[in-house]
């Protein structure tokens, strides 16, 4: 595994490329988008797992943090969903250059198969194949779902602590410890749900159910859970060993 | 990032199967850099990856390299984008020492003063321990103990609200304060976390007293089942009395949530650093 920064100097973005390991790097490489905010936390190491076993059957991967979280650069109150989306395609070709590679796949968990979506429609995003794990309803519904859990982990704790140890009220910006601007907070809520107008597959763990819509033969079962509606899981990693394989396995047979 | 810092990428450590270092870390670099400075360095808080609970310690990095410190914040073995020794488990000690190794290397700075939250708290005392290299340690909601006045503090409130009491027993039962244990490969890969005796973290305060190693301890409200008082740390350790501030804020969670609790305590890092210069 390779860390880098790339993008804009002025605006660098952090990224791990893992390199095809042994033998002959396929045609196609892999890019990894990952999702936003306690979900981001969570499926770190389980993204890294993943992009191990896609680099093990031959793909070149690329996994990285959008502008303004994680290493990337900028403040998290100044990150926008355009800049999301303009992310995704700096990637894709950061990853084209790196790998020698003719077209990628993208791979996009919870918020991050919506951005990938997004991306296609609203930049002109090219894959030869799209999955989406485990692809929120819409972005409406992945930011309910987000202050709902925030809300519960929140009065949860609440509850423990005796009166004058109450914990202070959240800011106007932020959303259970992420910088969430207006303008960002809207964008989120407007993106619709992933689009079957283009090749795509469905990976949908034990505990999910798949897009509306999907044809059936294009859904793909996780051996492992996602916990993503339990607030008791919110400061649990997600690490899917088994998951993780079987996708590498299921990608590696169906792209060249 | 602030247009007078630079982050870059440290790999550093034995290397890994593929010839790539097995530990990872960012270092935030100032754009006038103060040599007489300690480098600051920030391991993992519990299995989160180097970015800390709610981008924490990215804040602090930038923040503190824009006061003019080099801060690496990185990955020990077996967390984020870090990997244990090949055939040998993960040890925090060892891999801080790589890292101040591969800072060294760098010539940065002399000594070392670590930033720890929690688990990082502890593999700052442990690193400390064995290496004087390390001058200082800022610890969050670190090692706690139990003081006479703290038992009668717990036992008042017991009494006066038994109801609060009896709900958290319950609340210990509940799904959402359960540990969960099905965390794959990297609850597997990482160090299991050894919490030393009272007798041993006053053994080795004594030890960083010698050296005068510069300690701050910072207590918040979530870990009230140990810490109930300002003074607790001080009532359990009078040497530190005089030497060490000590900071207890109950209105703050122990991951800090809010994006007003990081900012106060980043601006308590920063006054105490501020401290340490005169």
């Amino acid at each position: 595994m390779q860390a880098i920064h790339f993008g804009d100097p002025k605006r660098p973005l952090f990224g791990c490329h893992h390199p095809a390991v042994g033998g002959q790097a396929r045609r196609t490489a892999v890019l990894v988008c990952g999702s936003w905010g306690l979900e981001y936390m969570r499926s770190y190491r389980g993204l890294r797992l993943l992009a191990q076993r896609l680099s093990g059957v031959g793909f070149d991967t690329l996994r990285f943090d959008y502008s303004g979280t994680g290493d990337s650069s900028g403040h998290g109150l100044d990150a926008r969903l355009e800049h999301w989306l303009q992310d995704i395609l700096t990637a894709r070709q950061e990853l084209l250059d790196l790998s020698g590679a003719d077209d990628i796949a993208v791979v996009g968990l919870r918020f991050g198969a919506l951005l990938a979506d997004a991306a296609r429609v609203q930049r002109g995003l090219k894959a030869r194949l799209y999955v989406d794990w485990d692809a929120p309803e819409s972005g409406s519904a992945y930011v309910a779902l987000m202050q709902a859990l925030a809300q519960q982990w929140d009065n949860a704790k609440q509850w423990r602590r005796s009166r004058d140890m109450q914990l202070a009220p959240f800011g106007s910006k932020e959303l259970y410890g992420q910088a969430w601007s207006e303008p960002l907070a809207q964008a989120m809520q407007a993106l619709p749900g992933v689009s079957w107008e283009v090749p795509r597959l469905s990976y949908v763990s034990t505990d999910h159910l798949a897009p509306a819509a999907s044809p059936p033969d294009r859904v793909i079962a996780s051996p492992d859970a996602g916990h993503w509606q339990d607030s008791s899981w919110i400061n649990t990693p997600w690490v899917p060993a088994a998951a993780a394989a079987r996708l590498a396995e299921t990608l590696g047979k169906e792209l060249p | 990032m602030s247009q007078d810092i630079r982050e870059s990428i440290l790999q550093f450590g034995e290397p890994e199967p593929g010839n790539e270092k097995r530990l990872l870390g960012i270092l935030a670099r100032p754009s006038q850099p103060d040599p007489t400075l300690p480098v600051i360095v920030i391991p993992n808080t519990g299995f989160e990856h180097r970015v800390g609970p709610n981008r924490l310690h990215v804040q602090i990095s930038r923040a503190l390299a824009a006061a003019g410190y080099y801060v690496l914040r990185f990955d020990l073995g077996g967390l984020g984008d870090s990997s244990p020794p090949v055939g040998h488990a993960a040890s925090m000690v060892k891999d801080s020492q790589l890292a101040m190794d591969a800072l060294d290397k760098l010539k940065l700075g002399r000594n070392y003063l670590f930033i720890g939250l929690c688990s990082g708290a502890n593999d700052a005392h442990q690193t400390a321990r064995v290496d004087e290299r390390i001058v200082g340690m800022f610890c969050l909601d670190g090692h706690a103990f139990e003081s006479p006045r703290f038992r009668q503090l717990r036992l008042k409130k017991r009494l006066l609200h038994p109801w609060r009491s009896l709900r958290n027993v319950i609340a210990r039962w509940l799904p959402q304060f359960r540990a969960h244990q099905s965390m794959g490969s990297q609850g597997a890969e990482a160090e299991i976390i050894v919490w030393p005796s009272k007798q041993q973290v006053e053994a080795d305060y004594q030890l960083f007293l010698d050296r005068q190693m510069h300690m701050a301890f910072f207590f918040t409200g979530d870990i009230q089942s140990v810490y109930l008082y300002a003074e607790q740390h001080y009532d359990v350790f009078p040497m530190l009395r005089g030497w060490a501030p000590v900071w207890f804020l109950p209105h703050i969670d122990h991951t800090l949530t809010r994006r007003a609790a990081r900012e106060e305590m980043i601006a308590h890092i920063h006054k105490w650093l501020s401290s340490l210069k005169d």
